[in-house]
């Protein structure tokens, strides 16, 4: 068990930490006695939409706005063939294709600061975990952000039809998840023209949880038996990649997103990944984490969401 | 086609009292009663519903924004003026900043009506209108009758609410564009 002594000696570690040049961040081991009171877990934006590094070189200007952002271009659609009897040609079409903006913004943590000298009675590194917890946090606006925007274009409430079109890809199935039901959530994406299959599933870990309830008929084999055991819910199945989140306030319950390959979808920049500010001043310390990032959804009939009621 | 705006053509320049820690910026979006662009420079008070809408009257703080409602970490427009899709942005929150007028800044603003004259010391306010793009949140040194603003409690005196107290001459900024610099200030009127 360890000592006062131990413990003595921690605090002094911290304090120095605290107390050392602006820019040097130690890693010091986590204390491990103290109560935790809730799992946070990494974002799931990076994981549907993995991010692109970009630098000054890639942003593209503009005479009215100094602020980022990149152009992309999106495929054009092409009028279809046809058959014609003879002494006729074809009828023109101009060369030319869409473009659509991606823009940039910065998302930034609280600023932590304390007299540090008002840190030594904690037995835990509590700058550690609010660092931790912040980075954490940046994600959650990043999952928050994409989720508004998949809403959005999705037509904002089931039943409605997509921006600027007339699918309706945000649909409530009424069933319970069953294997059937779920089959059924695939059918609604390449159901449009883009004729797009989903290759990623969202859900949250409640709703995730109800595949351990199948049984041998519907996921076949020892498997029903393996996931009883276990209870192990994060799979992939039906050709999907399964992203399980714990946001129940983001993804809320019997809900799935579903989303194409990101090239069909959009595009995710990050000019500048998390980055950590830290100030010392006298006794006071100060710390923020920020980062520079841009996505944008480009194309609608790559992404649904369903609802089970 | 429209014409284009240059950088620098509208906006407010920070003379004192920003960027620092401790400088009482703010955030939030513009209400969707907001129906014209909004240009850096005018001034917008808080909603009920803690949204930005234009002018200051009554006990309203002034908000001098910063953003201006097209710019492109503001900017959330995903339809081409014929509805068709465009992209839906995701960074961008819809968030504009602004400078909160008790916050004591120096700022250089050229969103205000240029054909008035102004000396040290004139007392500002800003046109309560969220639909005219000419008008709403344009600062100018008159009520709505065209009397010069004084203290509200001044016997006689005009009854606006105060935003700002002037702080130089007009004079053309390096753009060219007609700027006044002026110090913020929270004074409140009975309209």
């Amino acid at each position: 068990m360890p000592s006062a002594a131990d413990f003595t000696l921690l605090n002094e570690r911290l304090t120095d930490c605290l107390l050392s040049d602006g820019m040097q961040k130690d890693a010091l081991d986590p204390v491990h006695d103290y109560t935790r009171t809730t799992v946070r877990e990494d974002g799931f934006f990076r994981r549907l939409m993995p991010m692109v590094g970009v630098t000054n070189d890639d942003l593209d200007r503009d005479i009215s706005d100094e602020r980022m952002r990149i152009i992309v271009d999106r495929q054009p659609n092409s009028p279809a063939a046809v058959t014609v009897p003879f002494n006729t040609g074809p009828k023109s079409v101009y060369i030319r294709a869409q473009r659509y903006p991606v823009y940039f913004s910065r998302i930034l943590s609280r600023r932590f600061q304390a007299d540090v000298d008002m840190l030594r009675t904690y037995k835990m590194d509590v700058r550690q975990i609010l660092s931790d917890q912040a980075a954490k946090d940046i994600h959650t606006e990043e999952d928050r952000a994409w989720l508004d925007a998949v809403d959005t274009v999705l037509g904002g409430s089931a039943g409605s039809t997509i921006l600027g079109g007339t699918d309706v890809l945000w649909q409530e199935i009424e069933s319970s998840i069953t294997r059937e039901s779920l089959v059924d959530m695939l059918k609604i994406m390449p159901a449009t023209d883009s004729h797009l299959m989903a290759v990623k599933a969202l859900t949250n870990h409640i709703t995730a949880l109800e595949t351990l309830k199948f049984g041998r008929d519907e996921i076949g084999g020892n498997f029903s038996e393996e996931l009883f055991k276990s209870g192990n819910f994060n799979f992939d199945m039906l050709g999907l990649e399964f992203i399980v989140s714990i946001k129940r306030d983001l993804v809320p319950d019997n809900t799935y997103y579903l989303q194409a390959d990101p090239k069909f979808v959009g595009k995710s920049y990050s000019v500048e990944d998390l980055v950590m500010s830290v100030e010392n001043k006298d006794w006071m310390i100060k710390f923020f984490l920020y980062e520079l990032i841009g996505a944008g959804i480009g194309h609608i009939k790559g992404l649904a969401r369903v609802d089970f009621v | 086609m429209a014409a284009p705006s240059l950088i620098g053509e509208h906006g407010l320049n920070p003379l004192r009292g920003w960027f620092d820690e401790n400088c009482l910026d703010f955030y939030a979006k513009l209400s969707s009663n907001v129906t014209v662009d909004i240009y850096p420079g005018r001034v917008a008070h808080l909603n009920s519903s803690g949204e930005y809408e234009l002018g200051v009257s009554g006990t309203q703080m002034a908000i001098f924004l910063f953003s201006g409602s097209t710019d492109f970490d503001v900017a959330r427009e995903n339809l081409s003026a014929g509805g068709y899709f465009v992209s839906q942005p995701v960074t961008p929150s819809g968030n504009m900043v602004g400078f909160v007028a008790s916050g004591g800044f120096e700022l250089e603003t050229s969103e205000f009506d240029t054909s008035r004259t102004y000396a040290p010391n004139d007392l500002l306010t800003a046109d309560a209108n969220n639909t005219s793009a000419t008008l709403g949140g344009v600062l100018d040194n008159k009520n709505s009758g065209g009397t010069t603003l004084t203290v509200p409690w001044a016997g006689g005196g005009t009854t606006n609410a105060i935003c700002g107290v002037v702080s130089g001459a007009k004079y053309n900024n390096e753009f060219g564009v007609p700027v006044l610099p002026f110090w913020t200030v929270y004074l409140p009127g009975t309209t």
